[in-house]
């Protein structure tokens, strides 16, 4: 079966996409080959007025390169070789002596936009499936067929480099703004307008600036100056592909046109087998393997979620705004005003880039149902309580819903902190409740930890996992226990902090030496986000539980007592002015480390989390080393550029990092001591994972 | 008189409605889709019934907003209720709410459907402001004009009285065949029945009185949902706010009145107020309500509709009534209680009295014996429009609201639900306890 389709109307050709058992169309070996064949074919073909690149697809152009072919390049070479290959493709297409135009309609993303710059015109419907863009830079490479020569050269400098540098999205208006389609229309009249493109040709405006930074070598310095400033500023220097992006964006208007192409295969090649890129593409494929999940039940159409709180009302924004019908229960009316106001705020932001933002904000608004009593329960397939962290509380509410729920509906609670079985203490069917742990703030928390306890049905397990897929957000399945996963893994590295704080380290020194290790944020930093008490709250529940390990120094209780928690009070461990400056209550620790004391405190930071995140698959409480490195990724960002704890500790050798864990055990005390895990792995190494697919 | 074959009852499963406010107070800015629509959702959240499974939705609604053609489908679509529900806005003016439950009951004894959600809305705040026709020809004109010479011609012509705004309450308030606004036709019945401003007065006070004591005892609980009607402005409305405490006589007497300054006796203190508000009924035949396995909140067993002069609006109920009595067999003592629309309290009395007069009777309804008296302990013992407001799309549904949730309180069997209607109409309801 081939993939590419060519068809004649009259003297124009329309070479139609369609990879045959698969949903949407990916750019592979094979197709790429045929495609080259066609334009062969084409180019040797006379009296040939234009031709439409067009998709078969639903709702989808092109969706880009097949994410396994990338994992699957073994050396730079074999990079380089690939990007090279598809960029003599794309040539030829440029090259045809007649007009060409890419139909775009749905998904047109990554090598997709790729193909379609390699085009003449392009035009694209505008419908909200339709999407632009070019999201290498987010798996750590760069658009490898000619985008970074093609896009600077169309759009102009300055508006190319968000689209290479963050991979964000265009709709069919947004990209006719900025000049990288040439006509926007309805789907159904897209090929009739691409042909009177093709036909009249198209005049392209090009704004002075534009123009300037083309011709002006300085003023092309000084804005990709700013640039890497603005790059080394955000990624903490820890990925390399946006650097490598600016660069190939610089070549594509100095010299000859090959050497920019060159200079792109070249980079691209470096990119791939590049760790950064490696971790993020797995990343990539183990969010993507989270979300599959065989589920008979129907999506959640209606849903009841008690509690208005900053969670509770977050989660209501986000379900709404996936479609979902949401009564929301508070019974303070100020509670609930307040919720309702967070949700429309939500819902603003969210369509603020819709075509009528306005009427998109009110049709979101009209899903919500906001009360202050119970009722409409018996219409609902999902009742999630969001209520605060009290057992009772949370097992009255419950009880109350499980009375008045249809049988098929999912019981589910947003709890943070307590144990499942309590909580399902007291309903008929303890078997029914499920844990959906969302983080704050929702809206922008990709991960959503589903709790189950041993008494769990997998029915609902698995409900709760196409729910979270439904919402666009990754599930992963933890067991309950104190802190479940994430709270559970993340606490180790704050109270090491805490301590290694009140032995006398300056705080903004060790958030200096947490992000260069690879934390997103300083543990203070991250601490004051957080709240001082909500954290306090989670590091209690685990020190009530594992006392052998987890202790704190009182640093977070000191300025708890004082009234000052966090960012959300102004003062935490730092206090946020103009100016971020330390608070004095904790001041005044060494800012200068010794080389050897910088390691022993990153280390001191890092390897209790590893060290719990072993425990966590002694007691199953994730069920392999890729969950908790996508949990704590997605999560927490932890070790982001280094895959996660277990990728990091791998990659650093399991002896390794028992030798290291022992040798702070023998200074520090019990709190390193070695998991049993650790042990066997130390002298067997890890037993081989299950191929992913 | 005409004779009806008989129909078959018609259950009211549930129903409920938002806080009746006054207009310019908390709903100032809810448009009336969404008073609407907070009155479907939270009928269609306490009941067991699922949207999909209703036949069609009814909306009664005087004043139809120009931003929300058919205001019943806009409504119902922002409630939830699924596409394949068709959906009708009627109008009946004052009974624009009750010509939606019995259109419904219509239906269902037609077998055109059997679950229908009727509904009345009216959102009296949004009163529209209007250009007169002179200036709409204007405009037209305007548009029509196409070189500068013609167009400078046509700003000539310009007037200033073109900007003189009509206001739409007012005149949706004035009844044009007679041409007399709703607070004359009272000042008539005023006249007629020699009805003195301290009597209506009087009435007007107990209203609030009945209204309030209510209030107290939670006799509204059942019958209203708190609501949060505009997710831009949220605010939970949970109570009534038309009843006034502290109101005394010498408050009243103290008012001015509106409609005829130097002789009249209609003051704002003693007509009905201007409300906000929306309800919302489920209706089924008695099949339909067993097999949904839901015991109803009430029976429509009957309803009538008669014309009088326009001029004399507010004796409605009376040649209502009085059909409803000669087409079926129910008796004038069964009614247990009255709910009669509180349009204004001369309106009310007079009626009072031509339900008790012979000469009345003889006159005007073709009957030899006068209705029969109505007592203080029958009629609107929870305080009537005077107090509570007269939101006048919604009204209908309230009564009916009110009349069964009051029926199963004082464990009555019967109650008549009538209002008199702007044009000369009257609308009466024979309603039955479950």
């Amino acid at each position: 079966m081939s993939a590419w389709t060519l068809t004649r109307h009259g003297d124009l050709y329309e070479l139609s996409f369609d990879v045959p058992d698969e949903k949407v169309n990916v750019l592979r070996s094979d197709n790429m080959e045929e495609l080259e064949q066609r334009l062969d074919e084409l180019a040797g073909v006379d009296g040939i007025q234009g031709l439409m690149v067009t998709s078969a697809k639903r709702r989808c152009f092109i969706a880009g390169a097949d994410i396994h072919a990338i994992r699957n390049v073994k050396d730079e070479a074999e990079g380089e070789a690939a990007a090279k290959s598809g960029q003599d493709v794309f040539a030829k297409l440029e090259a045809l002596p007649f007009p060409t135009v890419a139909v775009i309609h749905g998904a047109c993303v990554g090598g997709g936009l790729e193909l379609a710059l390699a085009c003449r015109y392009r035009v694209a419907s505008d419908d909200s499936s339709t999407r632009l863009g070019l999201p290498e830079v987010m798996l750590g490479i760069l658009p490898g067929f000619g985008g970074t020569q093609r896009l600077p050269r169309l759009l102009g400098l300055i508006p190319a480099l968000p689209l290479l540098l963050t991979g964000k999205m265009l709709d069919g208006r947004r990209a006719r703004r900025v000049g990288l389609v040439d006509a926007v229309g309805p789907a159904e009249l897209l090929k009739d307008i691409a042909q009177t493109c093709m036909r009249q040709g198209v005049r392209r405006k090009r704004g002075m600036l534009n123009g300037m930074v083309r011709l002006l070598p300085w003023l092309r310095g000084r804005v990709l100056a700013k640039a890497r400033a603005q790059v080394a500023k955000k990624t903490g220097g820890q990925y390399p592909a946006p650097f490598a992006i600016l660069d190939c964006a610089d070549a594509a208007f100095r010299g000859s046109k090959d050497r920019g192409f060159a200079l792109e295969a070249k980079r691209l090649g470096e990119l791939i087998v590049s760790k950064p890129s490696r971790n993020l593409v797995r990343l990539f494929v183990l969010a993507e393997q989270a979300r599959e999940v065989e589920c008979d039940a129907r999506e959640v159409e209606r849903a009841f979620v008690a509690g208005a709180g900053t969670m509770g009302a977050g989660i209501v924004a986000l379900m709404a705004g996936q479609g979902v019908r949401v009564r929301m229960m508070d019974p303070m009316a100020e509670a609930l005003q307040h919720g309702v106001k967070t949700v429309r705020d939500l819902l603003r932001k969210k369509t603020r880039r819709h075509a009528k933002p306005k009427h998109e904000l009110g049709r979101l608004l009209d899903l919500l149902e906001p009360t202050t009593d119970t009722t409409g329960l018996i219409h609902q397939d999902l009742f999630l309580e969001v209520v605060p962290e009290r057992l009772d509380l949370k097992q009255k509410v419950l009880g109350l819903a499980e009375n008045e729920l249809g049988s098929e509906a999912m019981l589910a609670t947003n709890t943070s902190s307590l144990d499942l079985d309590d909580i399902s203490q007291g309903l008929k069917n303890p078997e029914r409740l499920v844990g959906i742990h969302f983080f704050n703030p929702v809206h922008r928390m990709r991960l959503v930890e589903i709790v189950r306890s041993e008494r769990t049905g997998q029915e609902w397990v698995t409900r709760a996992t196409a729910l979270v897929r439904q919402l666009g957000k990754v599930p992963v399945v933890v067991k309950s226990a104190p802190g479940f996963l994430v709270n559970r893994l993340l606490t180790p590295y704050l109270l090491e902090a805490e301590r290694l704080a009140s032995e006398g380290a300056a705080i903004e020194t060790l958030d200096r030496l947490a992000c260069k290790a690879g934390m997103p944020m300083g543990p203070f930093a991250l601490l004051d986000e957080v709240g001082l008490d909500v954290a306090g709250h989670v590091s209690k529940t685990l020190c009530d539980a594992f006392p052998d390990r987890f202790e704190t120094a009182g640093l977070v209780q000191r300025l708890v007592d004082a009234g000052e928690l966090g960012k959300k009070s102004g003062r935490g461990f730092f206090i946020y002015g103009k100016e971020r400056s330390v608070n004095a209550r904790v001041a005044g620790g060494s800012t200068s480390p010794s080389p050897d004391q910088v390691e022993e405190w990153q280390q001191r930071m890092i390897l209790p989390v590893v060290a719990e995140a072993l425990r966590c698959l002694e007691e199953g409480i994730a069920s392999s080393a890729d969950d908790i490195d996508l949990a704590m990724m997605l999560g927490a960002g932890l070790l982001l550029p280094f895959g996660g704890p277990m990728q990091w500790a791998r990659d650093r050798g399991w002896g390794e990092i028992a030798n290291q864990l022992s040798a702070l055990n023998s200074k520090h005390g019990a709190r390193f001591a070695t998991p049993k895990l650790l042990n066997e792995w130390a002298t067997n190494d890890e037993p081989a994972p299950v191929p992913s697919p | 008189m005409t004779t009806r074959e008989s129909g078959g009852r018609v259950a009211i499963l549930s129903g409920v409605r938002t806080p009746f406010v006054r207009a310019g107070s908390r709903f100032a800015r809810v448009e009336a889709a969404m008073l609407a629509r907070s009155a479907f959702v939270e009928t269609l959240a306490r009941s067991s019934v699922s949207p999909d499974q209703i036949d069609e939705v009814i909306l009664g609604c005087a004043g139809q907003p120009p931003d929300a053609q058919n205001l019943a489908r806009v409504a119902a679509l922002r409630a939830g209720v699924p596409e394949h529900v068709p959906a009708v806005t009627v109008h009946r003016n004052c009974a624009s709410g009750m010509e939606a439950v019995t259109e419904g009951a219509l239906r269902i004894q037609a077998g055109r459907g059997s679950l229908f959600l009727v509904g009345g809305v009216e959102a009296m705040s949004k009163g529209l402001v209007m250009y007169p026709d002179s200036a709409a020809e204007w405009l037209a004109g305007l548009a029509k004009a196409k070189t500068l010479g013609q167009r400078l011609g046509h700003f000539l012509r310009f007037r200033p009285r073109f900007l003189k705004p009509r206001i739409g309450l007012m005149e949706a308030l004035t009844d044009p065949v007679s041409g007399l606004i709703m607070g004359k036709t009272a000042e008539i019945l005023a006249r007629e029945f020699q009805i003195p401003r301290e009597e209506q007065d009087e009435f007007a006070l107990r209203s609030h009185e009945k209204a309030l004591r209510a209030e107290q005892d939670g006799v509204f609980r059942d019958e209203i949902a708190p609501v949060l009607p505009d997710p831009q402005h949220p605010e939970v409305t949970e109570a009534d706010n038309g009843a006034r405490e502290g109101l005394t006589r010498e408050k009243l007497a103290k008012l001015r009145p509106v409609f005829d300054r130097r002789h009249g006796t209609v003051t704002v203190g003693n007509a009905c107020q201007l409300t906000d508000g929306a309800a919302a009924l489920l209706l089924a035949s008695e099949e339909r309500a067993e097999q949904l396995g839901i015991q109803p909140l009430g029976y429509l067993n009957d309803f009538a509709y008669a014309g009088l002069d326009p001029a004399r609006m507010g004796l409605g109920p009376v040649y209502a009534t009085s059909k409803l009595l000669s087409q079926s067999s129910v008796r004038w003592e069964d009614f247990e209680r009255i709910e009669l629309n509180e349009a204004f309290a001369v309106q009310v009395l007079a009626c009072r009295r031509a339900f008790a007069s012979e000469e009345f009777a003889h006159r005007h309804l073709g009957r030899a014996d006068p209705i029969g008296e109505l007592p203080d302990e029958k009629l609107n013992v929870n305080g009537g429009a005077i107090a509570l407001g007269h939101p006048v799309g919604a009204t209908g549904i309230r009564l009916v609201l009110t009349l069964l949730h009051e029926l199963a309180r004082s464990d009555c069997r019967r109650g008549l639900a009538t209002l008199c209607i702007g044009g000369g109409q009257g609308a009466a309801l024979d309603l039955e306890a479950a």
